[in-house]
């Protein structure tokens, strides 16, 4: 099969008319999948191999109404998430995407009495269309990149959150992504929006069990976050080694907005991500803050850029990394501060740690301002595990992969801390495993 | 327990320990002092196993068996325990959890969950005495290992760990330097305990604080790589009054 634009845009018009989507939408699809042949690959990913040709665009799997219908092996990659059952139901709103549909969905009346809209987007395209349309495509747009482009032609599930003024989701709402057939492409398309003075923290989670050949994710997130508002975004993924990952990222905060992202990434073939953050409001802030960790042939080419356009804007970016075998991870970081956008101040810290000698690691920070009055900072620090401290651990009888994991552990604590104990614990785990058998 | 035969060892392409012999029996407390640089830290770390330091020739022993190939965690499996003149600092590694994961080293049990308040409970559980004795509260256990520790603090966590280990030989490298009277009093009565556990004890030290809580059963004088002088109680003694000049010539 080769990938034509006639082939894209009838696929385009099927998956719209699967879905029962408005007209609006389905022009979005239509006109997306022209843009995709016109297109180059975003900046960030240019290097990044993608064979189109070969990947499954639309793959709609078995909905179940209890979490003990999903398939086995789709529980079984929850679980290796990081996802035990019990944990899942305590998860008071949740939904469970496989491939390119929700699969399995709880979100509590407690979130439907505080008038909070938490649910798939295709629902909430059916529930409340003048809503989302306001906010679909706005902070990413098909015409950018290649990449956006087949996003918004062949884009399946997601999930819409809206937080009214005031009100503070007083439990992280959470979705999970299982890629499962072969070979698929993932896009789900998420918005989250935070009005005025509402406070949320969404947890999504990404996973490919690792028979999965060749997959491509490339999600994209929206988020909004009003005056006042504090949006907090943990992203957790580990991908089979098979995947490429290409995601889109884009948030914006208003006067006195917090956004803050969290997220952990393991595995994948290529990760290229370049999350940006517009600080439009006075006083409001952005903290990134990531954990990175390759072996075998894996590469990470993560990133962030935070534009700070108002005065008194904070920024603060930190990447943690760590390479294993011949993985290499590299991070880019940009903050730039415009003329007039007095008082503000970014800061990116950057450190890796490389536990062999072919593994390798690369920062390049940008940092760029435009405004006498204000501050930008930088640190970046590349290390090995230090050889006295493996010693004073084996000294004291601790294998030299449980010293290494303590060591690559308490290099990651800094993040880790931020993210909620189950999460965090599985995150754990999972290092662990990548580190045995060095 | 311990025996080194004919010790050599290098760093850096530099021979420090120039053939070493020492014998430490079970349940003693043997003593070595020794000028700065005279090579002691160096032969502790031999004996435990740091890959930087290369035994070039002689061999080590301990309960008879040769040792001197064997990794650092195998030595410390076998019951060998090295308490650091530095101990070194690990940033993000939290005490408890780490003490958590020494105690299931050698006793095979778990906390409940590794929540925090689970893993607090079995440490305090398996260790409390001692964490009373050395003064570490709950609040203390929270910090990252070594970091930002006092000169007296890591030592009393080198002791501590020691206690979590429960190794046959203690090896103790300078416990005793850069640490406050009271500090000084309680490890001297931690080391008299451990003694009677059962745990043997290898001081390095240069002071007599130490030498003053523990009956001490041999004196080793370790001069520019050699044990050059072995003996009782009355040879740290003499030491102290009129210097190395009385074994060294
Ligand atoms: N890691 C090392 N690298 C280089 N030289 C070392 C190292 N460790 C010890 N030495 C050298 O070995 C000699 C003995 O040091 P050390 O064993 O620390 O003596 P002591 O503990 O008796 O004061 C000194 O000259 C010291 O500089
Ligand atoms: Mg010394």
């Amino acid at each position: 099969m080769s990938l034509t634009e006639e082939f894209l845009v009838s696929k385009a018009r099927q998956i719209s008319k699967e879905l029962g989507e408005p007209d609006w939408l389905r022009e979005v699809r239509e006109r997306s999948a022209r843009l995709f042949f016109k297109l180059d690959m975003p900046e960030h990913a240019r290097h990044v191999k993608v064979d189109f040709e070969s990947l499954e665009y639309f793959s709609p799997a078995e909905k179940a109404e209890k979490l003990e219908e999903l398939p086995q092996e789709i529980r079984e990659t929850l679980e290796a998430l990081g996802i035990p059952e019990e944990e899942m139901e305590m998860l008071a709103g949740m939904q469970v995407q496989v491939d390119s549909s929700i699969v399995y969905q709880t979100f509590s009346d407690q979130l439907r009495s505080l008038g909070v809209i938490a649910m798939p987007i295709d629902r909430a395209i059916r529930e409340h269309e003048d809503l989302v349309r306001s906010y679909f495509a706005r902070l990413a747009g098909p015409e950018e990149n290649k990449i956006l482009a087949l996003h918004y032609a062949l884009w399946a599930g997601g999930t819409f959150i809206y937080v009214p003024e005031g009100v503070e989701v007083p439990f992280p709402i959470s979705a999970l992504f299982v890629m499962r057939s072969l070979p698929i492409a993932q896009a789900d398309h998420t918005i989250v929006v935070a009005e005025e003075g509402a406070k949320v923290h969404y947890i999504e989670g990404c996973s490919a069990p690792s028979y999965i050949r060749e997959a491509l994710h490339y999600g994209v997130t929206e988020v909004w976050a009003y005056p006042g508002a504090e949006v907090r975004i943990t992203t957790m993924q580990n991908w089979a080694n098979h995947v490429i990952n290409l995601p889109t990222k884009r948030g914006v905060a208003m006067s006195r907005a917090k956004i803050e992202w969290v997220e952990s990434l393991m595995g994948s073939k290529h990760t290229a991500v370049r999350p940006v953050i517009h600080l439009r409001g006075e006083g409001s802030s952005a903290r990134n803050v990531g954990l990175s960790f390759v072996k075998g042939e894996e590469r990470h080419d993560a990133g962030v850029v935070i534009r700070h356009l108002a005065p008194n804007t904070k920024s603060q970016v930190i990447s943690k990394s760590v390479a294993k075998d011949r993985g290499s991870t590299n991070f880019y970081g940009k903050v730039e501060i415009v003329q007039g956008a007095k008082g503000s101040s970014g800061f990116v810290q950057c450190d890796s740690l490389l536990l062999s000698p072919e593994a390798s690691s690369e920062t390049i920070p940008a940092l760029r301002s435009d405004e006498i009055d204000s501050e930008l900072g930088h640190e970046a620090y590349v290390g090995k595990v230090a050889e006295d401290k493996l010693f004073y651990l084996m000294s004291r009888g601790l294998s030299e992969e449980e010293a290494i994991t303590m060591i690559v552990l308490g290099f990651f604590e800094p993040v880790v801390r931020d993210i909620p104990f189950e999460y965090a614990n599985e995150i754990k785990k999972l290092i662990e495993l990548s580190i045995k058998g060095m | 327990m311990l025996r080194l035969e004919g010790l050599r060892v290098r760093v850096e392409d530099r021979e420090i320990i120039k053939g070493a012999n020492l014998e430490v029996q079970g349940r003693q407390v043997h003593l070595i002092i020794g000028p700065n640089g005279s090579g002691k830290s160096t032969l502790a770390l031999a004996v435990a196993g740091h890959p930087a330091y290369e035994v070039v020739g002689g061999k080590i022993f301990f309960e008879g068996r040769d040792i001197t190939s064997l990794p650092p965690d195998e030595r410390a499996r076998r019951g060998i325990f090295l308490a650091f003149q530095n101990p070194v600092e690990i940033e993000g590694l939290n005490m408890v959890d780490y003490l958590a994961k020494l105690i299931e080293k050698r006793t095979g049990e778990k906390p409940l969950t590794p929540l925090r308040e689970h893993v607090v409970e079995f440490v305090t559980e398996k260790l409390g005495p001692y964490l009373e004795a050395l003064g570490f509260n709950e609040g203390f256990l929270d910090r990252e290992i070594n970091v930002g520790f006092s000169g007296g603090e890591k030592k009393k966590f080198e002791i501590l760990q020691m206690f979590a280990l429960r190794p046959k030989l203690a090896i103790l490298d300078e416990p005793d330097s850069g640490v406050d009277v009271d500090s000084l009093n309680i490890i001297g009565r931690l080391l008299d305990r451990a003694l009677q556990e059962g745990i043997t004890l290898l001081l390095i030290t240069h002071t007599g604080g130490l030498y003053r809580h523990l009956k001490v059963d041999r004196v080793h004088v370790m001069y520019d790589g050699r044990i050059v002088a072995s003996g009782g109680g009355d040879l740290f003694e003499r030491i102290q009054e009129s210097g190395f000049e009385v074994v060294i010539r």
